[in-house]
């Protein structure tokens, strides 16, 4: 059976998460010390409240430079929501705060030149399209049901040298809904709450 | 792009029992809200609104009993809301599993709680419900929670602006004249409000058929689409009759034509 460490950083939403992964051959538990992560076959950073505010939490738990460590050893993470968001280098939610930086992407505040039409949070069901054709996380999900729930505000944007596995969605601009970068999963919807197709995407990221 | 979301909207009693009401009157006894919580559910509906339409009057907030329950017999994203009144409260249904807390009566006396709660939780984990109707001499008056509870009035454009400039992270605009009432939902003021805030938006009160929901769509880009009515009952009689499937499906297939008349 996976362990699967869920790193709690105060604000999250994790029951559906939890009741998500342990419906797959997987235990679900909340990690609030290095015990708790040291222990865990993959880490998943849930989604819900600040960058600030979950680094610094993370920080007080002096959690923050040994996840960092740990992922950079290869221990298989998936970030989602805002947990995908401080994987990368930094965010506008906080300025000059540095995120964990295990990914070459930068958070940015979500445009809104159209505000009639493009409403910020971006709340609702919207599809991601792959940039290449080897995504671990998408198997088994057709184009067509490539169709996830957000809800956020600020998003992160794809850096033109980065080669490796992504997908994104549109609101006024393109923005990276989902990346794969060697150990490391990011998806900036909810695959809890995606219906079958985030169901599946979960069962990938533990098989 | 996103889709409209179509909403149903649940609406719980003291008793928690699920009812149904036409304009805030006449409660209309549905059946046990989880079990139809779940149905819906089954149905793949976009977001479920769950209120608890006696807590904020019995001064209690929606119990959490009831959403945990809730959160684990469903699995679509929730918003839930009823007598929601500190930080405290929104953090232990947060972390329940549900996507959102709809704030209302309590800013009444207590408007501060919703910046501080956008501030604390972020604005995509708060919802206002905006109640609206037109008073005796037509105008459009506009409260928080239920008007014969509520001491202050606004201007509509002018409260939904003061929410949004707040931390608001949505608004739903319940139209109390037409709840229930299956007479289309009032599209002026929606594309008027639409036009005004650069947060999402969803209309509640008066759906009774697809050309309602297409009525809309064709006036302005609606974020959400809410209704009790239309998904409860049968058409034209209170019977209930759980549906969805076939309004989402048409959604899905038509609105393709709707996002054509945006682009002009």
């Amino acid at each position: 059976m996976i362990k699967v460490a869920i790193i709690n950083y105060g604000t999250g939403n994790i029951a559906s998460l939890s009741s998500a992964i342990n419906s797959f051959n997987a235990k679900a538990y909340l990690a609030n010390n290095l015990n708790d992560i040291k222990n865990a076959d993959a880490l998943i950073l849930p989604g819900v409240g600040h960058f600030g505010h979950a680094l610094k939490n993370l920080k007080k738990k002096c959690l923050l430079k040994p996840i960092i460590e740990i992922v950079k050893e290869g221990l298989p993470t998936l970030g989602i929501c805002l947990g995908f968001q401080i994987l990368t280098l930094s965010s506008e939610e906080a300025v000059g705060k540095d995120g964990m930086g295990l990914l070459p992407f930068r958070t940015l505040r979500l445009k809104q030149d159209y505000p009639k039409i493009y409403k910020i949070p971006h709340i609702g069901w919207n599809l991601i399209s792959l940039k290449n054709n080897n995504s671990k996380l998408l198997k088994g999900i057709s184009e067509e049901n490539r169709l996830f729930y957000f809800c956020n505000s600020y998003g992160v944007k794809a850096t033109k040298r980065f080669n490796g596995t992504f997908a994104e969605y549109t609101h006024e601009e393109d923005m990276v809904g989902l990346v794969e970068y060697k150990n490391i999963f990011g998806v900036q919807f909810h695959p809890e709450k995606s219906r079958k197709q985030g169901l599946q995407l979960i069962k990938n990221f533990l098989d | 792009m996103l889709y409209p979301r179509l909403i149903p909207s649940l609406l719980v009693n003291e008793k928690q029992e699920l009812v149904k009401t036409i304009c805030f009157k006449d409660r209309n006894y549905l059946g046990e809200p989880l079990n139809i919580a779940h149905i819906f559910s089954a149905f793949e509906a976009d977001e479920l609104l769950v209120l608890d339409i006696d807590a904020s009057k019995n001064k209690k907030c929606i119990s959490l009993d009831f959403v945990k329950s809730l959160s684990t017999f469903t699995k679509v994203p929730l918003t839930v809301g009823g007598g929601i009144s500190n930080l405290d409260q929104i953090y232990k249904i947060l972390s329940l599993g549900v996507e959102r807390i709809a704030l209302s009566s309590a800013l009444n006396d207590n408007f501060r709680l919703l910046n501080k709660a956008a501030n604390s939780y972020g604005s995509s984990s708060i919802s206002v419900i905006v109640n609206t109707y037109r008073n005796n001499i037509g105008e459009l008056m506009a409260c928080f929670g239920r008007p014969e509870f509520s001491r202050k009035f606004y201007p509509i454009n002018e409260i939904c602006k003061k929410c949004e400039d707040c931390g608001a992270g949505e608004l739903v605009i319940n139209h109390i004249d037409n709840e229930g009432t299956r007479k289309g939902f009032d599209v002026n003021l929606m594309q008027e409000l639409n036009e005004k805030v650069s947060i999402p938006l969803v209309a509640l009160g008066g759906c009774g058929s697809k050309k309602h929901i297409s009525d809309l769509l064709k006036k302005t880009p609606i974020s959400g689409i809410s209704c009790g009515t239309f998904f409860v009952y049968a058409p034209e009689t209170s019977q209930v009759l759980l549906n969805y499937t076939s309004t989402s499906t048409w959604l899905k297939e038509n609105f393709k034509q709707f996002i054509e008349i945006y682009k002009k």
